[in-house]
């Protein structure tokens, strides 16, 4: 149905915008947060085809992305905060001592 | 007396030094001064079973041809039979067990008083008899073996008690250095000996003396194949190797003069009587290889005939005491190698006995004189000793006599039968032979014309006082020996020695190049060399007399007008820096060439190898760049890839 | 009937037990809390001691049951034997890898030698280690493990798995406890001969691949894979890869010329211990791996290129010879005369002979004794001076007489005087490879002559040649130390210790005892060649076929 069809771009360009800020942003909150961006399309996305199908499997599927998204949130930012507590800041090239 | 009585007595001869070796070396610092007993002990039962071996040679005739004892299986090789640790007792055995251990006994009596200073045993006391006494076991493994193997082990092992007292004063650097030298230089001759052993026992599938010869006599190797005789003259050839190292033969002869850095009694024992006998001991007992060889017989004889006259012009202008008869004795080896290349083994047995006598005689006199000058024994700073070391003094003359072979003396009849055998087989042996002699009554005499007459001076600080009796009692035994052994060769008594030994060389020896004996058909022929030889001695002693004590400024004179040939003997042709020059040399630099190899092309190669690796790692390098979104960028190029690999 | 049944049990597991004590003491090792350096050493010698005891155990269980070798019942004893990787059918399995220990004559003794240098080894690092002690002794018996390993396995991969797993705790041994440039030695050790032992590896897996598909079955058991090889079912084009391939990995740890260039780097490098075990005993494992795989499994290839390897040998032995001569450091100038020394043991190995396969076993026995000596006596001289040029120490014979009397003993045992240990082992070197070429043993004729002894007793000159002229330089002479030493601040004293002393004086003995008495242990290694080593000649093969055959 032409719906899903929306539903798709919309996962698509949250996705896509999760990707490009991951890979441009240097503020390692704000990388991680790009990260859930894209876990967030990638929701959608299921949600949508579980829409199209007919089926509660993409739903379940999704509940199931949020909770890895929960659970990769909690490992994410106890790394970053011991990572902070080492260097002071937050910029992500200051742990590039494994240069060349 | 039984063969198992032989066995205990043999065993007794073995063991016994090696017992008082070790008492003497592990209770060494509890006896101090004592520990010359557990030596005495030991080389005194080894005496005594020796001369029990000798009666029993004597007396029964089927000892003529060798008894074997095997004692116990050694080493396992590999064909399902073991080489043994076994003896072989015959004339020869006897004899030359008789001559070591008693000389042996002689000259640790000897060294009782010698190896002290003011009555204070010197420092290293229980080491010198502890080395001493291994050394005796040692000589008497090599002379009573049974086989080749542990000939070679007696060989070596004499090698080290060599080397152990020659470096006796280590803090000597000099001293440390000719251990080396001596050690080394045997080496060399003993792979050429090891290698002609593993000839041997390639052809002849067993190092067992008895077999090994039968096998030669037959003329046929294992497999039942006639020899071929370059076979022989290079096995021959081979065990001539280790003769000559050990026996200090040209050209194997430097470690000798400089062994004497060792203490007296060592260069009497090891370096005069017994070690360096032992290459002619093994030629005499290998007498059927060698003599199935005729090339090999001729080499024997003239490196016998060169060596002996090379080591008497050099002893002519040595001024060292000891220097002179280390000389003095690798010329009389020289003799007894001559003798034997001319298939007169038993006249070069001969001459070890007698030689033995004189020659430790002279060693340990001229020790004796040197414990009195404190230690110096260079005859440029002494002179005129015959006033106040009198007993020395008589005994080292009647020593010099015998080996200058002046008549009726026990030099003068072995060195005779040498030189008659030498003149029959070729005019030139027998002619280098004779001008040895005389050269040899010169040096002799010129040696104790220096030492002991002249104006009465001696060195700093040293007062010269005779020996005790420790030292005089074995110099006086010596002496009747020097005077008295010879008897035992002569027609007079039969030519007993001779008779004795016989039957080890009848089939080879005497077989392969029969002399006609008895055929005394006129006086000259007869006593005719005799004559000569007696006559060409005293002159040479008379020589001696008039150039050194009474017209002392002709010396100088000669020396004056033949500068470069004084040169020449004086540096002993040279032959050490040669040596240096054209082996050591250029050994050492091939070592460092190849610590060079190592280094640069082995690891260069290694490097170029390498450099593989490290080149794609370089190039690889780049993409770790530490950037967190650089790896991000690759991970997404990755699944990209994928997916479309896969859609 | 009872005791037979006892010593069978106890006969299955002691060697298992032999193999990982070493890793139980390790363990314990690590329990108790850093800082008791003390305790430490002492439970890592109880521990080599305790190991040491049950090698002795199983060297009684072996004599005791050896007549079953020699009367053709079994081939190895001590079996024990677990499979692992076994295929689906139980009935007739296509795959065939377990875990498999057993020994027979070679191994029992080497294995005799790694327990009794380990106790030695860590005994004499006491007052030498004062670092992180305890991890030192950790790694020195699990380095243990290895070894033992190696010798016992009857499993291709197994012997490659402990064959690998001795270079880890070497590596770190050097690299953290050695001297100046031991991350330049560990690494150049580890990658060198870890370079070599992939290939070996590449080897086993071919041989594997191979036997599977011409037999449809792969098996990586020891005894089945030299039958295979013996039998002549792997033809000369296998063998010869395969030979190589194994050879790649064994030559680099033996060292054979020009594959040398780690060991003088690594051996001066290393610390005492790891020095004396690394001579003693890992230099083993690649002659080992030559007799126990290379000839009896691959006999066409092994004679083919025994001439090759022992022209390489020779040159070994000649090149290392000289390059020793001009060293001014002690240790690498024994290391360098390892390698020579191993030069004869591959000579003697490759004139497949009896007598020079003997001659190889029990040189390998003796080097490890002479050589492992030498090192505790360089590690003595340099604890208490901290140098080991030879131009900057010398006459020491004054001052240290013990030293002097040990260093020169194991000298001459290491130059092969007659009556000690090196003699028999070099005179059957040389006798295997002079009569290689004959079948006085009953055996195939090998691939060497006489012309092959020339060149190596000329190495036995210059075998002399360095050694004497270390002794003279350090022990004679007038007295030469450098300032401020002898350093006695670790409870030494001038001479050697009581410790020191009980150190070498096993090893003193058990050379003099090989020298004067080698035939029983000769006839066990006779035994163990005589079955596994080299192949018999046809001839036999018909008798013992028309003896066997029943009536």
């Amino acid at each position: 149905m032409p719906d899903t069809m929306g539903y798709v771009i919309v996962g698509a360009v949250l996705f896509a915008l999760g990707l490009i800020g991951f890979l441009t942003r240097r503020n390692l909150i704000v990388i991680f947060l790009s990260t859930e961006v894209m876990f967030q399309g990638v929701v959608v996305n299921a949600a949508a085809f579980a829409r199209f199908h007919h089926h509660l499997e993409g739903q379940a599927y999704a509940l199931f992305l949020l909770v890895i998204a929960a659970v990769e949130a909690g490992l994410a930012l106890g790394l970053v905060m011991l990572l902070y507590r080492r260097k002071d800041t937050l910029d992500a090239d200051a742990w590039s001592q494994m240069r060349g | 007396m039984s063969v198992e009585t032989l066995k205990l007595c043999s065993l007794v001869v073995l063991l016994a030094p090696l017992v008082g070796a070790i008492l003497a070396g592990a209770f060494g610092q509890v006896l101090r001064g004592r520990t010359h007993w557990p030596a005495i002990f030991g080389v005194g039962a080894a005496f005594t079973a020796a001369v029990y071996i000798l009666i029993y040679v004597f007396n029964t005739p089927a000892a003529s041809t060798g008894i074997s004892i095997p004692i116990y299986d050694w080493i396992t090789n590999g064909t399902g039979s073991s080489f043994k640790i076994e003896f072989l007792i015959d004339p020869l055995t006897a004899v030359m067990l008789a001559i070591v251990t008693g000389i042996s006994l002689l000259v640790v009596i000897y060294s009782r008083d010698y190896m002290r200073e003011h009555g204070h045993p010197e420092r290293g006391y229980e080491r010198f008899f502890a080395f001493l006494a291994l050394f005796v076991f040692s000589m008497c493994a090599l002379v009573l073996c049974g086989n080749f193997l542990l000939l070679y082990l007696g060989w070596e092992a004499v090698g080290l008690c060599s080397y152990l007292l020659i470096g006796f004063y280590y803090g000597r650097p000099a001293a440390a250095a000719a251990a080396k030298k001596a050690f080394l230089v045997n080496r060399v001759g003993d792979s050429g000996f090891g290698l002609g052993i593993l000839l041997i026992y390639l052809n002849f599938q067993t190092l067992d003396y008895k077999f090994v010869f039968a096998l030669v006599d037959q003329g046929l190797i294992a497999s039942g194949e006639p020899v071929s005789p370059a076979l022989m003259t290079t096995i021959a050839l081979l065990l001539l190797c280790g003769a000559c190292g050990k026996s200090a033969q040209l050209p194997l002869h430097v470690w000798l003069p400089d062994a004497m850095e060792g203490p007296s009694p060592v260069s009497a024992l090891i370096h005069a009587a017994t070690m360096v006998t032992a290459g002619v001991y093994m030629v005499a007992r290998c007498g059927a290889i060698f003599s199935a060889s005729e090339t090999a017989m001729t080499i024997v004889a003239v490196i016998g005939a060169v060596t002996a006259l090379f080591a008497a012009t050099i002893a002519l202008v040595q001024t060292d005491m000891k220097r002179i008869l280390a000389y003095s004795t690798i010329s009389q080896l020289g003799y007894m190698f001559l003798a034997l290349g001319v298939y007169a083994a038993d006249s070069a047995i001969f001459h070890l006995f007698t030689h033995a006598f004189f020659k430790a005689l002279l060693f340990l006199g001229a020790g004796s004189a040197m414990h009195a000058m404190g230690g110096v024994i260079d005859v440029r700073h002494f002179s005129g000793l015959r006033r106040a070391l009198p007993w020395t003094y008589a005994t080292l003359v009647i020593g010099s006599l015998a080996l200058a072979g002046f008549p009726m003396f026990s030099g003068f009849f072995s060195k005779d039968e040498i030189i008659h055998h030498a003149l029959a087989a070729h005019p030139v042996l027998g002619g280098m032979a004779l001008l040895t002699a005389a050269l040899t009554a010169f040096y002799t005499f010129r040696m104790v014309f220096l030492a002991f007459h002249g104006s009465t001076r001696v060195p700093e600080g040293v007062h010269p006082h005779e020996s005790g009796g420790w030292m005089l009692a074995p110099l006086c035994v010596l002496s009747i020996g020097a005077v008295a052994a010879g008897y035992v060769g002569v027609e007079a008594t039969g030519r007993t020695f001779h008779h004795f030994l016989s039957p080890v060389f009848a089939s080879t020896f005497a077989a392969a190049h029969p002399f006609e004996a008895g055929s005394h058909a006129t006086f000259w022929s007869a006593y005719g060399l005799m004559i000569v030889s007696g006559a060409l001695s005293i002159a040479a002693i008379a020589a001696a007399y008039l150039v050194y004590v009474r017209q002392p400024w002709i010396p100088g004179l000669i020396k004056a007008s033949a500068m470069g040939v004084y040169r020449l003997l004086w540096g002993k042709y040279h032959v050490d820096a040669l040596y240096d020059l054209s082996v050591v040399r250029p050994a050492r630099q091939t070592g460092r060439i190849c610590v060079g190899i190592d280094d640069y092309v082995v690891d260069g190669l290694l490097w170029v190898i390498t450099a593989l690796p490290r080149g794609i790692a370089y190039l690889l390098r780049v993409m770790q760049s530490g950037l967190l979104q650089g790896y991000a960028l690759s991970m997404v190029a990755g699944i990209v890839v994928l997916l479309l690999l896969a859609l | 009937m009872e005791e037979s049944y006892q010593i069978v049990t106890v006969g299955s597991w002691i060697l298992t037990l032999i193999v990982f004590s070493p890793l139980v003491g390790a363990v314990l090792l690590m329990l108790p809390p850093r800082g008791d350096d003390v305790a430490a050493r002492r439970s890592a010698l109880f521990s080599s001691l305790v190991t040491l005891g049950l090698t002795v155990m199983a060297l009684l269980l072996f004599y005791k049951a050896e007549p079953k070798i020699r009367g053709g019942e079994t081939d190895f004893l001590l079996t024990h034997s677990i499979p692992w990787i076994v295929g689906d059918d139980p009935e007739t399995p296509t795959i065939d890898i377990g875990y498999r220990v057993g020994v027979d004559g070679i191994s029992i003794w080497l294995i005799a030698l790694t327990s009794l240098i380990m106790p030695l080894a860590i005994w004499s690092s006491f007052s030498s280690i004062r670092t992180r002690v305890r991890e030192y002794y950790v790694l020195l018996l699990l380095l243990q493990v290895g070894l033992l390993g190696v010798f016992c396995a009857m499993d291709l991969l197994l012997f490659y798995v402990f064959f690998e797993f001795t270079l880890v705790p070497l590596f770190f041994l050097i690299g953290i406890w050695g001297g100046p440039q031991r991350r330049r030695a560990a690494a150049k050790f580890f990658l060198y001969t870890l370079a070599g032992s992939v290939l070996t590896f590449a080897g086993i897996v071919y041989l594997a691949y191979y036997s599977f598909t011409t037999q449809g079955h792969i098996t990586l058991n020891i005894e089945e894979l030299t039958q295979m090889g013996q039998d002549g079912f792997l033809p000369p084009y296998v063998q010869w890869w395969l030979f190589l391939a194994f050879a790649a990995g064994f030559a680099i740890k033996v060292p054979l010329f020009p594959f040398h260039t780690w060991l003088p780097l690594a051996h001066t490098e290393a610390p005492t211990a790891g020095s004396v075990i690394l001579a003693a005993v890992l230099l083993k494992l690649g002659t080992y791996g030559f007799c126990r795989l290379s000839i009896p499994m691959l006999p066409d290839a092994a004679f083919a290129l025994a001439p090759t390897i022992a022209v390489l040998a020779i040159i070994g032995i000649n090149y290392a010879a000289l390059a020793a001569w001009v060293q001014s450091d002690v240790k690498k100038l024994v290391a360098y005369s390892s390698v020579s020394h191993l030069g004869f043991c591959m000579l003697g190995l490759f004139s497949l002979k009896v007598a020079g396969v003997n001659g190889g076993v029990l040189y390998m026995i003796n080097h490890g004794l002479s050589t492992g000596a030498l090192f505790v006596l360089v590690g003595c001289i340099y604890e208490r001076y901290h140098t080991r040029n030879i131009h900057e120490i010398g006459g020491l014979a004054r001052q240290m007489p013990w030293l002097a009397f040990f260093l020169i003993f194991f000298t001459l045992s290491s130059i092969g005087l007659p009556g000690l240990n090196g003699f028999v082992g070099e005179f059957l070197v040389l006798l295997g490879a002079a009569t290689s070429a004959t079948t006085f043993d009953g055996r195939a004729a090998g691939p060497l002559g006489f012309g092959y002894v020339i060149p190596a007793a000329v190495g036995i000159i210059l075998g002399a040649v360095y050694m004497l002229w270390m002794c003279q330089r350090i022990l004679f002479g007038p007295l030469t130390e450098p300032p401020h030493t002898p350093d006695t601040s670790t409870g030494l004293r001038k001479d050697l210790t009581r410790r020191e002393i009980g150190i070498l004086a096993p090893l003193a003995l058990c050379c003099v005892f090989i020298g004067v008495y080698p035939k029983p242990m000769l006839d066990t290694f006779e035994v163990a060649v005589r079955q596994h080593v080299l192949r018999q000649s046809d001839s036999e093969k018909v008798a013992q076929a028309t003896v066997e055959a029943p009536p």
